[in-house]
């Protein structure tokens, strides 16, 4: 019989299985590879599908190996199809790791990389990237109608096994029948198996996986009357296939399961009458009397909550309370019972004995809990209803194009901005201000559309031109201007959080967001329509016609700060994606969604779902990479398809010569510190693994260093061989220019942070010195020593490990002598090893010029879990990816199961029905323009926002802009072309103080990079270039703190002559002239500059380097301008203020100058005239005609 | 020895009206915000800043301290080799650790190589209250008794950025505001002529400048550094400072006076005047400050008692007689950073007995010059760092990161000295009364008449507090 048996395996495996399944791929993604077997169809009937899940051996991505695995055979054979017919799903597990490090698998146990395989008891509640995919194929695959759906079953062996398990328990519904084939189990979830049929398969004597994990599952499931059978193989291991196979019945049990309905899925439907009437006699008024006070809908404390069923299963903060079958091990029942010292509920007073005893009984016999009622309900607190006051809110109702007023006076409109301006002035009795005078209107207009002063030529142009469209030729000049882009583009910077730097506590570079700021200043000169702005930016990489440009422009999902080392790597992502659903939320709808990610909105419609349905397209995008310990974000190449071939070609091709380096590698003899030695010498460049290149030629002959390949972090590590555990003594020889402090690590732990941090002087062999590090403790036979640090690490040229000594082993060197000492004796290996090392920085180099942005990936698709409290560590029940239920009328689809939703969810935000996008953005445009928006909490449109001063203004403007197509410029004209523009600026009266309803134009002060660029200007200074990068810091390395050179400003050129948008923002370095005048905080969204009149302001203009400089260049250029003093100093005035100074300002000007002047030649001062002057200059830049406009 | 008055930078007469009243307070140094009256306030989404956002305001409760100055001890010492007396882990000596935590900074912790290892050093009882000390610290130890120790702090990240910030700002992920900031928005300041807030010789790594900064808050409730990690404390500036009482700028501002009565003039305009008068102030910062920061003014004793007589306790000492001096000209939050040091992953013998060294007489000195001045009553001292270290060594001779247990301790300004909450026997985990940052955050404000749950700002829609949705009040640290 086992002959037989072993013959047919033997047949199976001979077949030309590949001929039995197509190979596909998942649609939208070529690289997600599948195969499928396909039954021979007859018209109108439906065929059951197997979703086979391989074992370990099997992973990798040739899509080959899987289907040849005997039981996927065995179901795509001709004989298995004459009788059962069926569709065979065979995905398959990638090879290497995940984000996190870990092996790829198709379940994430915890603590996997700590324990033993028999030992993980309990998966990670997110299911792995691999069964995510399975899943998405899974649902793709279902589509073909001639599936039955009724009979979808699973089946898989080993790792395939534990996949087998965790589908079914975590996705019951999908599939009617299941064979787990000595697979891992999880007890805690048998109760989400009661109503699935299952056989489960497993070798007495399994030394991989301990038949005790199919025993305990076995009776898990009996308590729950679960349909299950179990067959353990006497003597057999853990290769179970053939049995398997030759079990009678097995076909014919598994294609007669079928569900007839859903309900039928539902385990509830299976549950003992009588234990869910324990439960609601016995245990429910317990919770509801004694629990839910503290861990019900008004607190969770602990992140528990004991109010419904799937919150009392998903757990709180330290895991679930409550383990089905398994009082000992339940926390409820552990802390019921005052086990636990920090754990003992109810605290203040036990519970009856009784009353424990009876919840102790329910555990036991599985914790029957019905689903509650609405519990499928997305929200933690069921589904949130919005109140009458929520749903009338202004911001939601539909924008409907009011009628223009007729104000009394209306022969002062000019446009239809000002009739609504006019009415409201005239319900409070006030009148506008008259038109301002011409000097003032062009030095306000200019500044307000390029950021720049305009020129005395200028000035005078519009002053000599009296024809009626005199101002709006200037609008028109301004508006093509390229530098008005730079100007507006730096105003939706603000909104978009921009930076160069991610700031947080780890303020790496960002080397590459500078092309989403070109991005943006190109999108404004070119007046891209804002819908497309939007689109672009949200999803600018999945549009049809995608380039280089909308890839870029997602760059504004990319740029929030993001704790890098956070160690809690799902708490990090969690961050991450809150941050973008808040940016993304106030930056174009003004709605506060990130108060929704631990409860309800507690003043708008914004419920917990609804966050989480957004949360869910942006998990479902990928931004992060987390496969190092301190994450980084997401980059791609940009630039044209060819590209793209080039680049994963050379990508290949580094893989394929680092791995064949690591094989010569490992082929190396390891150094041993021989029994009777007192010390081991090592060279630098012997080292066993590493991503530092090795220099032999440029140092001189035989001087062997190693160096950084830029590749951030360095990495180098070295085993060797000791003949007995102790402490030894390490020293190490290097050369350093400037302190590079290395992360030194033994056999994996992190002994000093600060290794190899003294300097040397320079890098050259000559400074090469040797240091002592310190004593450490090693083990016997082979260690691992690792250099490790998030930038370049010294130039290492030996180290030496020996017997602890008070004098250090270098000194009884002769370098001379032993160079080449313990050097492995493989000189065709390290010939080769020097080769590929070569080649593979050559292949860097070229990498390293293809231009990259910072951008997100697509996928892979999963829906979000809701978080209870909003943390990581609590996930429950999942939304569908999705909108705000708020916006009605909006016609776009929810997203589909092969997208992330991003492309819907920019569809749905510019939707011409969607309230909100459009009142939010001709908003923030007219809040440019006069310092207040008619709404002014721009960023907050929601009931603690502030209501609009002109409504029926606001919405006329949102519909004539999207009646003009979107057009940002268009929109500029009309406000400038208004009177209300145009007026002039006083004084407010005491009726309307805050000059709400705009009686006069608002003086203001000039913004952080308005002044700086006016003083460059007005000095003659100003390098009007545009785009391109100051950066010279490397991406993804320290741009302040850690080990960047401590010299921010000059490493940044802070001092360039370039406009302020081109300085590099690196948040937690700003320049000084930002930090001093109300730059926003680079890390979040601002809507409106704060503007404040701060000592340190006036402290920075009385004594910067920087404005004394500008002072003496003006000083000096207006030498040139005049031929005496009055023509000079109306040069001052004109290029400072734009206006002429008047007879008492010239004579006061000219007694300072002549009293600095003699004051200054009493003290001996050499050219004290000019110096005179440049203190007349520098007091006009500090004056309110300077930093003010009016 | 000549000190600042808090209350007399402005030679004004007494406010009679609301403009004097912005003149007098509405020009300090940190700030004046005469926005809100027109029409372009610096507001949370609608209300406006009061006129001078930083004029001292009344507490909400009964305040016990006026000022807070915060030894930071950047690293994170560790409790068990000095203040947190273990002698069972004498005993257990080179076992493993019982029990292991969750998230573990270095790979390998939890694992082989990860024994308990005693203490190196000697405990003594010390002070009336015969508080064990470890001889790290004879100076602080001879200062037990002013002293509340909090045994049972705990955090949740166990890398040093996350948890500096979190220490900071109460938070390890999200932008907000900082500690400092919080209390100048709740508190004010008292001397209009100095910041409010300073931070002298912060790091700029682990959170940088984001452990000073305001967030949400206004830009006036910042900190200002003083210095760098980089640079001596000595050589620490204000930045662009002039000198002082420059008579050639005194000139130019007079003239630049003349020069804006222009617009002053005609438009009676309070913003305008309160830019000239910004000028004004910041002249007069200029004469202030120079002053504050000239500690050669200081006695010979005091600057011994600091330990300024010797190089390798002068650095730390100058911080402290620093802190000191702006505690007395009215500076309400003052952080004193020993800079990265106490991280001893190795050689933990030798730089832990260099780091006590280099600050435990300095510190000692600033508790006992603070009492001898009577600022000690209402000046709170905090001693600690962002967590503490694992009572198992890490490889040879090193402790790892330990956020789940640790010592911080508390003097003067109402705290009842002696001791609160305790870790296990080892020293590993806080178990009786355990102190999160939140909680530690809460007492502080608590202690400085703030109450944490109503200190709050509304920004992005909703109220935020720097204890979250946390936090609670140690009362038993109270005097």
């Amino acid at each position: 019989m086992n002959a037989m048996r072993w013959i047919l395996v033997v047949l199976i495996a001979s077949v030309p299985i590949a001929n039995a399944f197509d190979a596909l791929a998942l649609d939208g993604h070529p690289d997600i590879r599948y195969r499928l077997h396909t039954p021979k169809i007859e018209a109108g009937k439906k065929y059951p599908l197997v979703l086979y899940l391989h074992g370990s051996g099997t992973k990798g991505s040739d899509n080959e190996k899987p289907m040849r695995e005997p039981l996927a055979a065995f179901f795509a054979r001709a004989e298995t199809q004459k009788d059962f017919p069926c569709f065979v799903l065979v995905p398959q597990c990638t090879d290497g790791k995940d984000a996190l490090g870990r092996p790829h698998n198709w379940v994430n146990w915890k603590g996997q990389s700590e324990l033993p395989p028999a030992q993980w008891t309990e998966a990670e509640d997110e299911a792995s990237e691999q069964l995510k995919r399975t899943l998405a194929i899974l649902d793709d695959v279902l589509r073909n109608p001639a599936i039955d759906s009724q009979r979808v079953y699973v089946c898989g062996v080993s790792m395939g096994g534990s996949g087998t398990w965790y589908l079914s328990s975590r996705h019951a519904e999908k599939f009617s029948a299941a064979i787990a084939i000595c697979g891992l189990s999880e007890t805690r979830m048998a109760n989400k198996l009661a109503a699935l049929p299952v056989w489960i398969f497993h070798g007495e004597k399994d030394a991989t996986v301990p038949v005790a994990r199919s025993r305990e599952m076995a009776e898990a499931l009996k308590k729950f009357n679960a349909p299950v059978r179990f067959t353990e193989f006497p003597g057999a291991g853990h290769g179970l296939e053939s049995r398997v196979i030759g079990e009678a019945g097995l076909l014919k049990w598994l294609f007669a399961q079928k569900h007839s309905s859903k309900e039928a899925l539902s385990p509830e439907a299976k549950l003992d009458p009588k234990l869910v009437d324990f439960f609601e006699t016995r245990v429910r008024p317990v919770l509801l009397a004694h629990c839910v006070e503290c861990h019900g809908e008004k607190k969770h404390k602990g992140g528990l909550r004991l109010d419904s069923r799937t919150s009392a299963f998903a757990g709180g903060d330290i895991g679930p309370a409550i383990m089905a079958g398994d009082a000992e091990k339940s926390p409820l029942i552990r802390a019921v019972r005052y086990t636990d010292e920090d754990l003992q509920m109810p605290p203040k007073l036990k519970l009856p004995d009784a009353v424990i005893a009876d919840l102790v009984e329910w555990v036991k016999r599985g914790a029957v809990w019905p689903e509650d009622k609405g519990a499928q309900a997305v929200s933690v607190g069921g589904e949130m209803q919005f109140s009458d006051a929520m749903k009338s809110h202004w911001s939601f109702q539909p924008i409907k194009k009011p009628a223009v007023p007729t104000p009394k006076n209306a022969e002062s409109a000019r446009n239809e901005i000002d009739r609504f301006i006019l009415s409201k002035l005239d319900a409070a009795k006030l009148q506008p201000s008259p038109i301002a005078d011409k000097r003032t209107l062009v030095r306000r207009v200019t500044f307000d559309l390029i950021g720049l002063p305009p020129s005395p030529e200028e000035v005078a142009a519009f002053e000599a031109d009296t024809s009626p469209d005199a101002f709006s030729k200037v609008t028109k000049r301004l508006l093509a201007s390229p530098h008005y882009g730079e100007r507006w583009g730096r105003h939706w910077l603000d909104v978009a959080r921009y930076a160069d730097s991610n700031g947080s506590e780890v303020d790496h570079a960002m080397a590459n967001a500078w092309r989403y700021r070109d991005y943006v200043v190109s999108a404004f000169n070119a007046d891209m329509p804002f819908d497309q702005f939007v689109r672009e930016q949200i999803a600018g990489d999945l549009l049809p016609n995608a380039t280089g440009s909308t890839m870029a422009a997602t760059g504004f999902l990319m740029l929030g700060p993001k704790a890098l080392a956070d160690l809690d790597k799902p708490k990090l992502l969690a961050d991450v994606i809150d941050e973008q659903v808040d940016t993304t939320c106030r930056a174009f709808m003004g709605m506060t969604m990130g108060c929704a990610r631990c409860h309800d909105h507690k003043f708008d419609p914004l419920p917990t779902a609804d966050y989480y349905a957004l949360a869910g397209i942006f998990r479902s995008t990928r931004s992060m990479d987390m496969s190092k310990r301190v994450a980084t974000w997401t980059e791609r190449p940009l630039g044209a398809t060819d590209n793209d071939a080039r680049i994963s070609a050379l990508n290949k091709r580094i893989a394929e010569l680092r791995s064949e380096r690591d094989k010569s590698g490992k082929e190396k003899k390891k150094p041993a510190l021989a029994a009777s030695a007192k010390f081991l010498l090592v060279e630098a460049e012997h080292f066993t693994r590493g991503n530092v290149r090795v220099e032999t030629d440029s140092l001189g002959k035989g001087i062997g260093v190693i160096r950084t390949r830029m590749e951030y972090p360095d990495h180098i590590e070295y085993e060797f061989e000791l003949p007995e555990a102790g402490e030894y003594q390490l020293e190490l020889r290097y050369a350093a220019k400037e302190k590079r402090a290395t992360q030194l690590l033994i056999n994996g732990n992190l002994e000093d942070e600060s290794a190899a941090a003294e300097v040397t002087g320079d890098w050259t062999p000559a400074a090469q010195r040797w240091f002592v590090q310190g004593a450490y403790q090693f083990k016997a036979g082979t260690n691992v020593l690792a250099f490790h640090r998030d930038g370049p690490v010294p130039i290492f040229d030996k180290w030496i490990v020996g017997r602890v000594s008070a004098e250090p082993h270098w000194k009884s060197l002769d370098l001379k002598k032993t160079a080449g000492v313990n050097k492995p004796n493989d000189d065709t290996n390290a010939k080769r090893v020097k080769e590929i090392d070569a080649a593979i920085a050559v292949a860097s180099d070229e990498l390293s010029k293809f231009p990259v942005v910072m951008a997100p990936f697509d996928g892979p698709v999963a829906d979000a879990p809701i978080l209870a409290r909003g943390s990581a560590a609590s996930p429950g029940a999942r939304v569908p990816r999705g909108f705000l239920r708020i916006v009605k009328d909006v016609d776009v689809p929810r997203p589909g199961p092969s997208q992330s939703g991003r492309l819907e969810l920019a569809q749905w935000l510019t939707h011409p029905n969607n309230p909100l996008t459009a009142r939010v953005i001709v908003n923030r445009i007219w809040l440019w323009h006069f310092g207040e928006g008619l709404v002014r909490s721009p960023d907050n449109f929601g009931r603690r926002g502030e209501t609009p001063s002109h409504p029926e203004l606001l919405d006329w403007l949102a519909t004539w802009f999207v009646e003009n197509g979107g057009s940002v410029k268009k929109l500029h004209e009309l406000i400038c072309s208004s009177a209300t523009y145009q007026q002039a600026s006083r004084t407010s009266s005491a009726a309307d103080p805050e000059n709400r309803l705009l009686a006069h134009f608002p003086r203001r002060r000039l913004d952080a990079e308005a002044l700086r660029d006016a003083m460059l200007v007005v000095s003659g200074r100003l390098d009007r270039s545009i785009g391109g990068s100051l950066m010279t810091v490397l991406d993804r390395t320290y741009a302040n703190g850690g080990n960047a050179p401590a010299d921010i400003a000059k490493q940044m050129h802070y001092d360039t002559p370039r406009r302020s948008i081109y300085l590099p923002i690196i948040r937690n370095g700003l320049h000084d002239f930002f930090a001093v005048f109300n730059y926003p905080d680079p890390g979040m969204l601002t809507g409106k500059r704060a503007q404040t009149t701060v000592a340190p302001q006036a402290l920075f203009m009385m004594n910067s380097p920087f404005v004394l400089e500008q002072s003496k260049l003006i000083a000096a250029r207006i030498q040139m301008l005049g031929k005496d003093d009055r023509e000079r100093l109306r040069a001052a005035y004109e290029l400072a203020v734009s206006r002429v100074p008047s007879e008492q300002e010239i004579a006061r000007a000219l007694a300072f100058i002549d009293r600095e002047e003699s004051e200054l030649r009493a003290g001996g001062a050499p050219n004290s005239r000019q110096v005179a002057w440049a203190r007349f200059c520098h007091a006009l830049l500090a004056s309110n005609d300077f930093i003010y406009v009016r | 020895m000549s000190t600042i008055n808090p209350s007399g930078c402005c030679n004004f007469s007494h406010p009679v009206s609301r403009r004097d009243a912005l003149r007098q307070f509405g020009v300090g140094f940190g700030g004046l915000a005469l926005a809100g009256l027109l029409g372009q306030p610096a507001r949370a989404e609608g209300d406006a800043l009061p006129a001078n956002p930083l004029a001292p305001k009344k507490p909400m409760l009964p305040a016990k301290a006026k000022r807070i100055i915060f030894l930071f001890m950047h690293g994170g010492p560790s409790a068990v080799d000095t203040f947190d007396y273990k002698p069972a882990l004498a005993d257990h000596d080179g076992q493993s650790a019982p029990r292991q935590p969750k998230l573990t900074f270095a790979a390998a912790n939890g694992r082989e190589g990860s024994k308990l290892w005693k203490s190196p050093w000697k405990f003594t009882p010390r002070g009336k209250s015969g508080h064990m000390v470890s001889e790290l610290f004879p100076h602080l130890g001879a200062q037990v008794d002013e002293m509340c120790f909090l045994h049972s702090c705990h955090g949740t990240a166990p890398d040093h950025g996350a948890a500096v910030l979190k220490m900071n700002t109460g938070t390890e992920a999200f932008v907000r505001p900082s500690m400092g900031s919080w209390l100048l928005y709740g508190l004010g300041t008292e001397n209009q002529n100095l910041p409010g807030f300073i931070t002298i010789t912060p790091s700029d790594t682990h959170g940088g400048v984001r452990n000073y900064g305001s967030a949400f808050l206004p830009a006036v409730y910042q900190g200002t550094a003083l210095g760098s990690e980089h640079a001596k404390a000595r050589d620490a500036k204000f930045r662009f400072l002039g000198k002082s009482n420059d008579a050639a700028q005194r000139r130019e501002l007079d003239f630049l006076r003349e020069l804006n009565q222009r617009s002053a003039a005609s438009e009676r305009d309070s913003e305008l005047e309160a830019r000239i008068n910004s000028y004004e102030l910041a002249f007069k910062m200029q004469m202030a400050a120079p002053e504050v920061l000239d500690i050669s003014r200081e006695s010979k004793a005091t600057q011994e008692l600091y330990g300024m007589n010797d190089p390798k306790t002068a650095e730390f000492g100058t911080k402290c007689l620093l802190a000191r001096r702006f505690a007395e000209a009215g500076v309400r939050f003052i952080q004193v950073s020993t800079g990265l040091v106490w991280d001893q992953h190795g050689d933990l013998v030798k730089k832990h007995t260099e780091n006590a060294f280099a600050s435990d007489k300095p510190a000692a000195g600033l508790l006992q010059d603070l009492k001898q001045r009577g600022m000690l009553d209402d000046t709170l001292v905090i001693w600690g760092g962002e967590f503490g270290r694992t009572p198992t060594r890490e490889g040879g001779n090193g402790r790892d990161h330990n956020p789940h247990g640790y010592t911080m301790w508390l003097a003067g300004g109402g705290v009842k000295p002696g001791r609160v909450g305790a870790t296990d026997e080892l020293g590993y985990f806080a178990v009786e009364n355990k102190i999160h940052v939140n909680d530690l955050h809460a007492t502080l404000l608590a202690l400085m008449g703030l109450d944490h749950e109503k200190l709050t700002y509304r920004y992005a829609g909703r109220d935020f507090r720097l204890t979250d949705v946390a936090g609670r009040v140690v009362r038993e640290v109270f005097a």
